[in-house]
Order: C-alpha cells, then sequence, then structure tokens
C-alpha cells in the first residue's frame, strides 16, 4: 500500500491538495487596510476638512467645520495612528464658524496642547477671529476672540517660543489713507496679530501691512536658528519697481518686531496674479511655497499651481507651474518630504461640472517630480472631492486632510499612503 | 381542406391499430412465454429457445423479456452451457438493470451466474435546479468610517441554481460526483453611521462552478437516501453591487421625524476587486425517488467558501465605489447553503465482472434457511 502510494505521487498529491485548501482566515490575509486606508468622519449635515496636526505619539488631530440645521461649527477630531476616532467634537459657539488652523503649543501656560484658529461670522460679510485652546481630548480650556477691526480673517496660527501666538491673515477693511495710487480701492490687507503669553494682544502688535487690492498674510514662521526672527509669508498685489500692472505676487519677508518696514522678496510671473495658498520651511532651512496662478482677470480656465523653492534667506531656487491636462488647478497645502523634498496638494476643477479632485505631488528643490507618474489623483468626476491637508509622518507614509463627497453629503476623510503616494 | 382531414384520420387510426397490433403481441407473447414456462417444468429444454425465439426478436415487453430471459438462462445452465447461460443472463440484465438474483426465489445455479454479471450504471447523468443562499463569513471587518463599533449586518439574499453533472460509479453504493453549475448569489450588507446614516450594499454575483465529490448512494428501494461530501471550483463571471444611502439628519424641530434623504447608486462592477477563481469545500445530502428506471431527487448542500472573495490590495483606490460612496468591501468567503431538486438518468451497462462477487451468497442462504 505504501509503495502504491508513493509510486503513484500520492504523496506529492496529498500535499497539493492540503496546499489547495488551504482557508484564507484572518491569520493567513494579511490585513493591509490597516496600515494605509481612507477613513470617513462626521455626523449629521455636512463635515469639511480643514487643517491636521499630527502629534508625536502618533495621535492624528483633524480639523474642519460641520455644517448642519444652517449652522457651522468648529469640528474637532482626534485619531489613533490607524484612524480609528478617538475624539469627535463640535465646539459650542454663538455664531457661525469656519475652522482654519491647528497648531500644537510649545511654550507658556498652554504648552502641550493646540491652538484652534477659526473665522467666526459677525455678520453677513465680515468675520472675527476665535482661537481655542484646547486639550488632546477636546476640551476647551480657553478662548479668546480678536474682533478689533470691522473685519478680520485669519489663515494660520504660530504658536511662539515665548508662549505668545502669531496670527496671519487678512482684513477687509477699507483703508483709503494706505490706497496703493494706482488701484481703486484698497480692499484686502496682509493682517499679522501677535498675542502674548497671557493671550492679550501685544500693543503695536496688529500690524495692517501694505496697500493691496488682494493680499493675504499666509502664515508667520519663527526661524530655529534665531528665535528673535521671524518670517511671514503671502501674496499681494502691491506694484514693485519697474511694474506697471498690480499683479498678484508671493511675499516673503524676514523681521524680528515690526513686519512692515522690512525689505520684501517676492515671487511671480509679470502680469499673472499669484494667490499663496501654503508655504512651509524644511528641515533643511529651504522653502516651498505653492499657491494658484490665473491671468490678470483671474479667468477661471487659466488657474494653475503656481510652485517656488527658495533658500534659507528667501533666494529663489527654482519656480514653476503645474499643468493638469488644461484643468484648472487650485494649490492647497504644502509640506516637507524628508529633507530635500516637499509634498503638494491641490485641487483639479472638472470643468464639465465644477467638481474637485484631489492632487498630490513630490517634488524636490528643483521642482523635479519625485514619482513617475508625477502625481496621485482622488476622486471621481460626479462627485466634489477636496484636500486640505498634507503631512510626512516620521517613516515617510503620507497623511491627507481632505473633504470627500459621498451620496451628495460632504465628509471629512483621512487618507494615508506609502510614501510613493499609493496604497 | 378536405385532403388534410384525410391525413389526420389515417395517422390517427395507423397509431390506433399499432397499439391494438402491440397489445394482441403481447398476449400471444404471454402464451408462448407460459408454453415454455411449461416445456421447461416439463423437463423438456432442447425447444425452449425455439419457442421464444420470435417472441424474443420482437414482441415480449420488458418484463416478458426479463422472464424468457432468466428461463433460458437455466435452461443453459442445465444444458451444461455456461457462454449460453452468460449471454442469456446478460440479456436478462438489458431487459431489467436492475434485476438481482434471490437466493429465495431463483435456483442456486443462476445466483452464483448472476454475481459473475453487474448492471450498474458506469455513469449515470443528472440535472438540477433550485435556490440557494449565501451567508458571508468576514475574515477582516474593514471599516471606512473613523467611527468605531460600527457593525456590518449581513443579511441573507435568495439567489438560483442551475446545473448538471455525472456520478462515475466506483461501486454501486459509492460515486465521484462531477458537476458544472450556473448560480446567482447574494448578499446584503447594512451600516449605519455618521449619526443616523444608513448604507445598504446588494452584492450580486454569477458563478460558474465545478463541483467534484464522493458520493454515497443507498441501492435499494424506491427511495433512496445519499449524502457526498467534496470541493467545488469557482470562477466568478460576474460581480454588480448597488450602494444606497438613506441620509437620516435629526429634525431640529424637537418631536418630528429624522429629515431622510434616499440616494440610490446605479449598478456598480465589482470584478476588479474580486478574486475571480475561488474553491470551496461542501457537504450535501438528499433523497433520490425511483421513477422506472430513473430517479427524481431533492438535494441539500452546504458550502464552505475557502477564499478570500476580495483582493485585498484593491480596498483602497484613487477612485472607485470607496471614494465615490465610502464603501470598502470587508474580507470575507462566500459560503452558499442550496436546495435543488433534479432528474438522474443512469445509464445501465450490463456486462460480466472480471471477479465475481459470491461471498455474500452463503450469507443470503442461511438468512433464507
Amino acid at each position: 500500500m505504501r509503495n502504491w502510494f508513493t509510486n503513484t505521487g500520492g504523496v506529492g498529491l496529498l500535499w497539493s491538495l492540503l496546499f489547495f485548501f488551504s482557508c484564507d482566515t484572518s491569520s493567513s490575509v494579511d490585513p493591509v487596510f490597516k496600515d494605509y486606508f481612507i477613513r470617513y468622519y462626521g455626523e449629521d449635515g455636512d463635515q469639511e476638512a480643514a487643517d491636521m496636526l499630527v502629534a508625536e505619539d502618533g495621535k492624528i488631530f483633524l480639523l474642519g467645520t460641520s455644517y448642519k440645521n444652517q449652522s457651522s461649527r468648529v469640528y474637532f477630531i482626534r485619531t489613533n495612528s490607524i484612524g480609528d476616532e478617538e475624539v469627535k467634537i463640535a465646539f459650542e459657539s454663538n455664531e457661525n464658524e469656519i475652522a482654519a488652523d491647528i497648531e500644537r503649543i510649545i511654550a507658556g501656560p498652554d504648552a502641550g496642547n493646540y491652538a484652534v484658529l477659526s473665522n467666526a461670522i459677525k455678520n453677513d460679510v465680515d468675520y472675527l477671529i476665535r482661537i481655542r485652546i484646547v486639550n488632546a481630548d477636546g476640551e476647551v480650556l480657553f478662548s479668546f476672540d480678536f474682533n478689533r477691526l470691522s473685519s478680520q480673517y485669519a489663515n494660520a496660527i504660530t504658536p511662539l517660543r515665548d508662549g505668545g501666538y502669531y496670527i496671519a491673515g487678512k482684513t477687509t477693511d477699507i483703508d483709503q489713507q494706505q490706497a496703493n495710487p494706482d488701484l481703486t480701492l484698497d480692499t484686502e490687507d496682509l493682517l499679522l496679530i501677535r498675542f502674548n503669553v497671557q493671550r492679550e494682544v501685544v500693543e503695536g502688535g496688529t500690524t495692517r501691512i501694505g496697500r493691496s487690492n488682494g493680499g493675504a498674510a499666509i502664515k508667520v514662521f519663527q526661524n530655529d536658528a534665531d528665535s528673535d526672527s521671524l518670517s511671514y509669508v503671502g501674496y499681494s498685489d502691491e506694484l514693485q519697481a519697474n511694474d506697471n500692472i498690480a499683479d498678484q505676487n508671493f511675499i516673503f519677508r524676514r523681521f524680528k518686531s515690526d513686519p512692515a518696514s522690512v525689505k520684501t522678496r517676492f515671487s511671480g510671473k509679470p502680469d499673472f496674479n499669484e494667490r499663496m495658498a501654503a508655504s512651509t520651511l524644511s528641515p533643511g532651512g529651504t522653502w516651498l511655497a505653492a499657491g494658484t496662478q490665473s491671468d490678470i482677470n483671474n479667468t477661471f480656465n487659466s488657474q494653475r499651481v503656481y510652485v517656488v523653492s527658495l533658500r534659507s534667506q528667501f533666494q529663489q531656487i527654482n519656480r514653476d507651474i503645474f499643468l493638469q491636462e488644461n484643468r484648472p488647478e487650485v494649490a492647497v497645502n504644502v509640506t516637507p518630504a524628508g529633507s530635500s523634498e516637499f509634498l503638494v496638494l491641490s485641487n483639479v476643477i472638472n470643468t464639465a461640472n465644477g467638481t474637485r479632485d484631489i492632487v498630490l505631488r513630490k517634488i524636490n528643490l528643483n521642482l523635479e517630480y519625485s514619482w513617475p507618474d508625477e502625481k496621485v489623483t482622488f476622486g471621481t468626476p460626479g462627485n466634489d472631492d477636496t484636500g486640505s491637508a498634507v503631512s510626512e509622518l516620521p517613516n515617510g507614509d503620507i497623511l491627507i486632510a481632505a473633504t470627500m463627497d459621498l451620496s451628495n453629503q460632504k465628509k471629512i476623510a483621512l487618507i494615508k499612503l506609502r510614501s510613493n503616494g499609493r496604497f | 381542406m378536405i385532403f388534410s382531414k384525410r391525413i389526420v384520420l389515417l395517422i390517427f387510426f395507423s397509431a390506433v391499430s399499432r397499439l391494438l397490433y402491440a397489445q394482441k403481441s403481447t398476449d400471444d407473447c404471454e402464451e408462448t412465454l407460459n408454453l415454455a414456462a411449461t416445456e421447461f417444468n416439463s423437463g423438456r429444454f432442447y425447444n425452449i429457445a425455439k419457442i421464444l425465439q420470435p417472441c424474443l426478436q420482437n414482441g415480449f415487453s420488458r418484463e416478458q423479456r426479463q422472464r424468457a430471459n432468466l428461463l433460458l438462462t437455466q435452461v443453459n445452465l442445465l444444458q451444461d452451457d455456461p457462454v449460453g447461460a452468460e449471454n442469456s443472463y446478460l440479456d436478462l440484465l438489458r431487459a431489467n438493470p436492475e434485476f438481482v438474483a434471490d437466493t429465495a426465489r431463483d435456483p442456486i445455479d443462476v445466483v452464483y451466474l448472476s454475481r459473475k454479471f453487474t448492471a450498474d450504471p458506469v455513469i449515470s447523468a443528472f440535472v438540477r435546479l433550485g435556490g440557494n443562499t449565501s451567508p458571508v463569513r468576514v475574515i477582516h471587518q474593514i471599516n471606512p468610517s473613523g467611527e468605531i463599533n460600527i457593525t456590518n449586518n449581513y443579511s441573507l439574499q435568495p439567489g438560483l441554481l442551475l446545473g448538471g453533472g455525472f456520478d462515475i460509479n466506483i461501486r454501486s453504493e459509492l460515486a465521484l460526483s462531477v458537476e458544472l453549475n450556473y448560480a446567482t448569489t447574494a448578499y446584503t450588507k447594512k451600516q449605519v453611521k455618521f449619526n443616523l446614516d444608513e448604507k445598504i450594499f446588494t452584492d450580486r454575483q454569477h458563478w460558474l462552478t465545478l463541483p467534484i465529490a464522493v458520493k454515497y448512494t443507498d441501492t435499494k428501494g424506491i427511495v433512496r437516501p445519499y449524502g457526498y461530501a467534496g470541493f467545488a471550483l469557482q470562477w466568478l463571471i460576474s460581480d454588480n453591487g448597488q450602494i444606497d444611502w438613506t441620509k437620516n439628519d435629526i429634525n431640529p424641530i424637537e418631536g418630528q421625524p429624522p429629515i431622510s434623504n434616499f440616494i440610490p447608486s446605479p449598478s456598480i462592477d465589482f470584478m476588479e476587486f474580486r478574486n475571480k477563481f475561488n474553491y470551496s469545500v461542501f457537504v450535501g445530502g438528499g433523497v433520490r425517488y425511483k421513477i422506472g428506471l430513473d430517479f427524481l431527487f431533492a438535494d441539500l448542500r452546504y458550502s464552505f467558501g475557502m477564499t478570500n472573495l476580495v483582493i485585498p490590495t484593491t480596498t483602497y483606490s484613487s477612485a472607485g465605489p470607496m471614494v465615490e460612496y465610502g464603501h470598502t468591501d470587508d474580507y470575507f468567503r462566500l459560503d452558499n447553503l442550496a436546495i435543488s431538486v433534479g432528474y438522474v438518468k443512469p445509464f445501465y451497462k450490463p456486462r460480466k465482472l472480471k471477479t465475481a462477487r459470491t461471498r455474500t451468497i452463503l450469507k443470503g442462504l442461511s438468512k433464507g434457511a
């Protein structure tokens, strides 16, 4: 019997059958979905992402705006590293608010907590700026507003090493005295507001900068090398020397106490508008800024992503535009990737129906693409999907905070990708 | 018109006369058979073959043919003509493949002879038609919502089953069964998330399956139970899903029902997310009901899906159902419970065995005593 079994190849056949009939179980099927994923967050109504922060312990903070029952509230989510929701809170408010930014507080009595920045609608057209100090569980420890102007709108908050804060934004208060003589109205000015460690506005620290018709401060940076040295970035259509047409350009300034009276570095193509969306400082001390370029008339279909890389003192290394099959594209966010690369997040617009898709690119300082396919795109033609923030994890994995349109309801999404942009 | 009527009448009378002739022929052959039996009982063996020959060529019913060939078998045995006896017995089995010589009824030498032969079908063909339902067994739950404690409620949906196959008989009661089936399967998966929103995913598959089983069948009686176990290769032909969202938001007016908005999706092709080739193991059983030499059967089968239907690397992508509808499939195996009815046509093959099965004769004799 044994000889027969051996001679007929029975042993091999038996092994083959055992292999063939092995059952797929939870221990034999690798749960790859846990490492790279898309996870959705929300409640009743619509929720849109605004910003994202990854804590040192791997916790992920998502900030957004929840719209329901004709009101809007700042929406705070904390997840673990695999996107499981741990905390979800809509902050109470008497006003409708739009979330803007979340940053970790690095010094002062609030150190270790988080600064949440939002813009509260105080009438139909004007905003006040609201800062909440929240702990990791989303409990609001302190809340204070900036409402000195008729209108103020914040883009980003920067916790400072002295325990204070800098807010970058814009005001739309009309300022005829500062009006650029070549412009009909000074409708938007860059706005920088400094708070001290007691969360009080530093007198003289509220700075309305420039004479622009269209401009905004995007973010203030505190340079690592010199704690007294600050930088801010933004865009403005102030006329430059030898410039006859007031087109918007990126602006970069370094300062210590007075952000207005300092040398300005510009970047932009003559006779085109470049509106900065985000800027970042790499660990290597180089900068990358991204914004949306359009023709001087801001024609919808002329919108492109404009990027510029700069050295630490804002000397330009390279600049370029990203073309996407002749579809308009709007820059959203940038973040360093490693020591010398950057991730650029943007939204491309489907001209047929106006919906958007999310686009992510990885580039180096020379603005060369790091990925063979240049970019990854998320979205479907019928849905309006937008990216809001991008971040690189210490191991090179990528996180995107996005707003995804799911069967006509918007939900906040967390997308986690490999360093090559793939799931 | 008149011509047509005449044709119909001609066919009618022709058919009636043929039936009458057949009945007459059978009656005549019964007399012939009785005459042959009388001759046999009188010990006059030599004329029996001649007497039966006309009716054997044309006229005996199946039952009469069986009796005639049994008589001839006995005659040949008594005349010491083993070859003739074997031929007659083979003719007997051709007349009634299920004939089994019995020690209590038949002469012992016929019983011994019968053990050298069998008419067991080598192959039986069958067709089946039925319904099924497919329980989902989750390998890994994948929750596209960041919310934890989201439950996936799977529910059963009906499907169809149509197929056929062959039983290759190893022994009279043991067969290797090979089938080719077409089946539709379906299930639904319901999730409640984002507070009260309800997402229902209905997944429908079309399959071709090749089940191979070892089947044990009772070989006696009108009702014959059987059971089997085996494995099936499964080819997924198509997989289409529909994702229906019902967005339920709490009504700001207290006491009012939630504000609902139902948004169905079109049918979505899920083939790019599925393993096309799968396999399962199954057990089943049923009963066969004898009709003449054939059978009707009712069958119940449970298949255990062995493979993950989902291609793990396709759970997330930059487009598709995940991005458009927030849908991900769990990693899952698909079981199947099928109930079917069918028809079995055994292809009997009377033949001489290489080894006679004579061991059981003494047992039969002792029982008879």
